[in-house]
């Protein structure tokens, strides 16, 4: 129950897992209320629209503090990671949805997105040459350094998120098993809270990887963007 | 715990069309519809601020209008300030000359009340002393007194200026010419001839006499030849004195 590893069905040679099935689940939810709450958009707003309004400004706000001048192009792929591991963390609150982000293949996926977005919002602003040399900078000595830095905080990155979830599923199922009926309330409520908080941890160390990658290399060197 | 490729490269494929998606259904119309709404905002932000300005424009203008039109109410009542003086001081200086005039009229009005009363004072005082010297003479009115005068109208005559005698002469050396003499008391004959004899011896001219009384005369006697009346009595001479005080 606990490992959504398993193979649900096979697409060809492809094996679709539980944990693909529910990203796709969550996917289809996210755009018909996307769909649904854009339908009706206008400029005098009613209580949904504000909600969704004040969920995006917030967002927007929290991105355009860390990263002023880059924060249009990097909102919608933030955004998109706050809101989906929040979705998919909270999924496992319905019985039976194993939450994706408690499989490592998903996490480690996660995390390989927003390594290679630090990448390529880098190599986007200052261009390949420049992007690489800072890893030799100030010192080729560092180039280690910078690699295994950059290895071990994506891995950390999809580990602690993994773990979080993992261990907050299996402490769910042992505290039922244990204590009934008893404990479920402040269970689903630690569990709430617990997903958001991942949620916003990973979104925020996301975001802070790319705004750090870029406001560095801004620093360094001039922007490709101007030169162009 | 366990990796599956399979797994990781259609979440990676999955969250990449997600957030394509997301971009395009909600990401991008949320923030139109709040740039819209910060743009109409931001309008109707520029039109208060336009029309805040407009206001205070306009009320600075009111503003300057209302001290404009305080300075010329000043400028106004001080100039009716001015002209309320210059009548006031015209007024008072037409009040001063009337005043004067006033009081001219007044210090001469009482200058000729004054001088009325010592007129009137002074004829009065003439009167009185005229009764009074006319008692006191009546009662002093006597022959002897008739007499005394007689003899000073004899006196007088002897020292008359020559025109005056000359005059009186030739009135006596008229035919028929009389001299009236008229007395307050009857003359007794030897008077009478002592009177004649004198008398034509200043004037050698007077030939005829007639003698009379008059009590009226008081004392004393009335001499009259022709047109001239020589007069020795004391009712003439208390006239005289009464003309003599009068200035007359």
């Amino acid at each position: 129950m606990l490992d959504g590893t398993h193979a649900l069905f096979y697409l060809g040679p492809l094996a679709v897992s539980t944990t693909v099935v529910t990203t796709w689940g969550i996917m289809v939810i996210l755009i018909l209320l996307s769909w649904v709450f854009t339908c009706r958009l206008c400029i005098d707003p009613g209580p949904l629209q504000i909600a969704v309004e004040g969920v995006i400004e917030a967002i927007q706000v929290a991105v355009s503090e860390v990263l002023p001048q880059r924060g249009d192009t990097v909102f919608p792929f933030v955004a998109t990671v706050w809101i989906f591991i929040g979705v998919a963390n909270l999924s496992s609150l319905v019985p039976g949805i194993h939450s994706p982000t408690g499989d490592i293949s998903a996490t480690m996926a996660l995390a390989l997105l927003v390594f290679s977005s630090v990448h390529w919002f880098g190599i986007k602003i200052v261009g390949l040459r420049h992007y690489l040399k800072h890893y030799i900078s100030p010192s080729p000595i560092l180039l280690p350094f910078h690699i295994i830095g950059e290895v071990t905080r994506t891995l950390a990155l999809a580990v602690r998120l993994f773990g979080n979830m993992m261990s907050l599923e299996m402490a769910a199922l042992l505290v039922l098993l244990v204590a009934g009926l008893f404990a479920p309330i402040p269970l689903l409520m630690l569990h709430i809270v617990e997903a958001l908080v991942q949620a916003y941890i990973f979104g925020m160390l996301a975001l802070i990887y790319i705004a750090g990658a870029i406001q560095t290399l801004e620093a360094r060197h001039p922007l490709k963007e101007e030169e162009s | 715990m366990e990796l599956d490729l399979t797994t990781f490269l259609m979440e990676i494929a999955n969250f990449l069309i997600l957030v394509w998606i997301m971009n395009r259904l909600l990401y991008k119309p949320v923030r139109t519809i709040i740039a819209k709404r910060q743009t109409a905002m931001a309008f109707i932000r520029s039109e208060a601020e336009r029309v805040h300005a407009e206001a205070a424009e306009l009320g600075q203008t009111y503003q300057g209008r209302l001290a404009s039109w305080d300075a010329e109410k000043a400028e106004l009542r001080r100039q009716l300030l001015a002209e309320i003086t210059d009548e006031r001081q015209r007024l008072m200086e037409g009040l001063d000359l009337e005043l004067t005039d006033m009081r001219d009229k007044a210090r001469v009005t009482e200058e000729r009340q004054a001088e009325e009363r010592v007129r009137l004072c002074e004829e009065r005082a003439i009167a009185k002393a005229g009764q009074f010297a006319a008692r006191l003479l009546t009662r002093l009115a006597t022959p002897e007194l008739g007499k005394q005068l007689a003899e000073m109208l004899l006196e007088d005559l002897t020292g008359l200026p020559d025109e005056q005698r000359r005059a009186i002469i030739q009135s006596l050396s008229r035919e028929g010419a009389m001299v009236r003499v008229v007395s307050a008391h009857p003359l007794a004959e030897v008077v009478s001839e002592e009177f004649e004899q004198r008398f034509r011896e200043i004037f050698p001219e007077a030939r005829l006499f007639s003698f009379s009384v008059n009590e009226d005369l008081l004392a004393g006697i009335r001499v009259n030849t022709g047109p001239w009346n020589l007069s020795a009595n004391l009712k003439e001479e208390l006239a005289f004195f009464r003309g003599g005080i009068n200035g007359e």
